[in-house]
């Protein structure tokens, strides 16, 4: 069901399923997928060939037996086995075939032995992509180790004519990435993105592409595909090269979805503000805890309700200090008044018992002489005597002798004198008591006054006031808390971001269930094929194989499951050959394919590898280039005689004796 | 003549009106008062005979002594000052007295300012003495007819007046007593030296002319009570 459903899906089958698997307008997935370049892969994508056509370079060897200048020329290379071959080892069979995967992937000096590197003087490798012929020029002083210092020039020509150069600069990271560039696009090959729990995202190109291409016994096979075992990359060249449909749909949509999550889990300026917010919010939290501790039981808080009480409490004592001393006033002017009254009464009641007293006894005197005309009484009863009370003489009012103090009026002036004594004592007791009150009003205010200017001094005497430290840390705090709380609220790029990520995740899930449904037939394929070629190469006791979906080799051998990680080095490279020659294989078969049908093996035949198994296996690569078609395959190796029955004359470089390749 | 001690007299019927009340006469007083003052403040004539056995002289200074017996506060602060001269402790027992006695209160006549200090028009008083035998004026003039100054010839009859009055009076005794005292002041100094000391005070000097006189008492009360705590 799936496999047919994956087959049926069309372009915009697939942008309808993405819409409704998000829920949103077919207009705007499609918008979304395009703006990140994501097409659909309706159909397979057709295999595009790359093999190598001449190599020339030449050089001056120093420091060395022979020495002297060199040259190679090695043209009319087509499709086909070819071998580099020599009597000995050492001979440059390995340098020749690094120099043409050197060319290849435009790294210098690559693969390339340092001495030959230096002793190089001008290289060319004329190579086409599918028959597009293409050349890269290489110039350097012999001697001169550094690549940057070496010029290239790559150039493309439709003729052999007329070349169009494609890149001209140094040899080293220019030339890396115009290569890169051309070999991508020429062959069609999307970028790998594979995700690493630990490191991230990594996007893989040409050099982890052009890694399948060269198969070396030098080189410790790790991975089944390429030369980098991890992140499930062996199985996405597996995939790539074998042209599953939607491949490059997934891996572009794949790649989208991972830039952007690493985008937004990396967004440097945000990741890093919420970092430094996150590092002070963490200081002032610690300091908060230490100002807390800082301000101890609550003293200085104890103080302040304190000192508030005491403003209340001074200001209620002021009010009754005052209206005490109005009282005391009122009581003072009154204490006075009848004090006032109570001496004048006492006064006249003096000047009433003195004047009668005075009275008495003047009195008693007889007159001896008139007031007015100072006439002398000579008969002193006379005028006392007097009816009419005047002078005998001049008849002028003698003095009133008869006045006699009243004694009623004393015992009226005594009494007055007694209750005004009384009113008196009264008014002051009364005085005293509203003064005892004042004073002790006064006296209370007074005391509470002195005690709020010591808590105030207690107060002010305190270092610096830990409550207002309190106070600024936990405003601190608060406003850092709301800018990380901000801070992890999606910003309106990031609203945005997420909104494309669920297309891209939707679009990336269904891409690679339509991928996938067809995978499983297809590894199927390629496990028999490479089982078939595993055997013919000499590796033995083999029972089944099986590649998974996850891109892991198990080898049933001798009634042992190891994978392919657990194999001899020898098995492993010889798999890796069976592999990729069943890869291509099955991709020219099933009609669509990426690999470009190239390979390089460089000295296949190790130690342990007998004479016999390697005659089979190289037949067996020959045959299947035979059978394949329009692949070349350049194998580096010691001389046998295996090979000069397999490989023609003309496909052959061959150092004869003691000779060298150049 | 004219009595014009009655208003004052009584030294606080002005102050306090008593509602109901007629102000008591105060004349017999004014006179007995002013005779032990004339008796006490006199000195033997030259010639004695019953109706001059004692001249006193002049009015300036019978005024300046009614003062001192009308102010007790007054008296008491020249017996501080005659106590800061010789130390008698006599002295500071007798102002102890006038004011445990409260006398500044009881005691005190109150007198109106003119313009020779302290004044009272003691006509009345002089006629009643007069009238009894008990004092004679004596006007003394210049050449030209102008009064100099009185003088007050006192006969024996009113020394045995006053011998009489206080002991069939003896609460009246309290005159003699204090001119003695006024006279441990007086004794010796003129009429004018008496004012003059007496306008050192600014209660005094700084009253106005027709005001009356102020009392001194809580400050001479305060001074007291300094000399007795510094004699402790």
């Amino acid at each position: 069901m799936k496999k047919r459903a994956a087959v049926e899906m069309t372009e915009l089958g697939w942008i309808k399923a993405i819409a409704e698997q998000c829920n949103l307008d077919i207009d705007d997935v499609r918008k979304v997928l395009l703006k990140y370049g994501i097409r659909a892969q309706t159909t397979p994508p057709r295999a595009k060939s790359l093999r190598f056509e001449s190599i020339k370079f030449s050089g001056v060897r120093s420091e060395s037996t022979p020495a002297g200048p060199f040259s190679l020329s090695w043209l009319e290379l087509d499709a086909g086995v070819y071998a580099v071959m020599s009597e000995r080892n050492l001979r440059g069979k390995s340098s020749i075939l690094n120099m043409l995967n050197a060319a290849i992937r435009g790294d210098f000096p690559g693969r390339i032995k340092s001495d030959i590197w230096k002793w190089l003087q001008a290289l060319e490798v004329r190579f086409r992509i599918d028959n597009v012929l293409h050349r890269l020029e290489l110039e350097k002083h012999a001697g001169e180790e550094k690549a940057a210092q070496g010029s290239a020039c790559l150039s493309r020509s439709d003729d052999g004519h007329q070349w169009v150069t494609l890149y001209s600069g140094d040899a080293a990271e220019g030339l890396k990435a115009q290569t890169e560039q051309l070999m991508m696009e020429e062959l069609d090959f999307p970028v790998i993105y594979a995700h690493n729990k630990n490191t991230g995202g990594h996007a893989h190109g040409w050099p982890l592409i052009s890694s399948a291409f060269y198969l070396s016994s030098s080189v410790e096979p790790k991975a089944l595909f390429g030369d980098l075992p991890v992140d499930g990359i062996p199985l996405r060249l597996l995939q790539l090269f074998i042209g599953l449909p939607w491949v490059s749909t997934y891996s572009a949509a794949l790649t989208a979805q991972k830039q952007i999550e690493q985008g937004i889990a990396n967004r440097p300026s945000q990741a890093g503000t919420a970092t430094v917010l996150k590092t002070r919010l963490l200081e002032v939290e610690e300091q908060l805890t230490e100002a807390k501790k800082a301000r101890g039981p609550d003293n200085r808080r104890a103080l302040r309700l304190q000192l508030a009480r005491l403003d209340d409490t001074i200001a209620a004592d002021r009010r009754q200090a005052r209206d005490a001393n109005i009282v005391m006033e009122a009581d003072e002017t009154s204490l006075g008044a009848i004090s006032e009254s109570f001496e004048t009464a006492r006064r006249r009641l003096k000047l009433l018992e003195e004047e009668r007293s005075a009275g008495y006894s003047f009195r008693q005197l007889s007159p001896s002489c008139c007031p007015a005309c100072e006439g002398r009484f000579e008969i002193a009863s006379t005028a006392k005597s007097s009816p009419d009370a005047s002078c005998a003489l001049c008849k002028n009012a003698l003095p009133d002798e008869g006045a006699e103090a009243d004694g009623d009026r004393i015992t009226d002036a005594t009494h007055l004198v007694a209750e005004l004594k009384e009113s008196f004592e009264q008014a002051k007791a009364k005085q005293k008591r509203s003064e005892t009150d004042a004073l002790a009003k006064s006296e209370r205010l007074r005391l509470n006054m002195a005690e709020a200017r010591r808590v105030q001094d207690e107060l002010s005497a305190l270092p610096v006031d830990p409550d207002n430290r309190v106070i600024e840390l936990e405003a601190q705090a608060k406003q850092l808390q709301e800018l990380l709380t901000a801070l992890q609220l999606p910003s309106a790029e990031d609203s945005e971001a997420q909104a494309d990520l669920r297309i891209l995740r939707a679009a990336v899930e269904i891409s690679k269930s339509s991928m996938t449904a067809m995978q499983e037939d297809i590894l199927g394929e390629i496990t028999d094929a490479v089982m078939s070629l595993a055997t013919k190469f000499g590796v033995s006791h083999l029972t089944s194989m099986h590649l998974d979906n996850g891109g892991r080799l198990k080898v049933c051998q001798g009634g042992a499951n190891p994978f392919f990680s657990a194999l001899t080095m020898g098995e492993r490279l010889r798999i890796k050959i069976a592999i990729a020659l069943a890869a291509v294989e099955v991709a020219r078969r099933r009609g669509h394919g990426r690999h470009p049908g190239l390979l390089i093996i460089d000295s296949p035949a190790s130690e342990e590898v007998v004479s016999k198994d390697f005659e089979q296996m190289l037949d067996s690569v020959a045959a299947a280039a035979r059978n394949i078609g329009g692949i070349q395959i350049i194998i580096g190796t010691i001389a046998r005689e295996a090979v000069e029955a397999v490989v023609p004359d003309t496909h052959r470089l061959h150092a004869k004796g003691e000779a060298y390749l150049f | 003549m004219e009595l014009g001690s009655g208003d004052y007299s009584d030294g606080g019927s002005g102050a306090v009106p008593q509602i109901g009340q007629r102000e008591p006469g105060s004349r017999y007083r004014d006179a007995l008062r002013l005779l032990f003052i004339l008796a006490q403040g006199s000195e033997p004539t030259e010639i004695p005979t019953d109706d001059a056995v004692r001249i006193f002289r002049a009015e300036k200074r019978l005024m300046a002594m009614d003062f001192l017996v009308r102010y007790p506060d007054y008296l008491a602060d020249a017996l501080l000052d005659l106590y800061e001269q010789t130390g008698e402790q006599e002295l500071l027992e007798e102002v102890r007295q006038i004011f445990l006695k409260e006398e500044p209160s009881v005691r005190l006549v109150r007198m109106v300012r003119w313009r020779h200090g302290a004044y009272q028009n003691v006509d009345d008083a002089l006629s009643m003495l007069s009238y009894y035998g008990l004092v004679r004026p004596m006007q003394l003039s210049d050449g030209d007819g102008k009064v100099r100054r009185y003088e007050y010839l006192i006969s024996a009859k009113a020394l045995a007046f006053l011998k009489d009055t206080v002991r069939e009076h003896p609460e009246l005794a309290w005159y003699r007593g204090r001119l003695e005292l006024v006279m441990r002041i007086a004794h010796g100094k003129s009429g004018s030296a008496l004012k003059e000391w007496q306008y050192e005070h600014p209660e005094y000097g700084n009253t106005m002319h027709g005001d009356i006189i102020a009392s001194i008492s809580s400050q001479v009360e305060k001074r007291l009570a300094k000399i007795d705590e510094a004699n402790v």
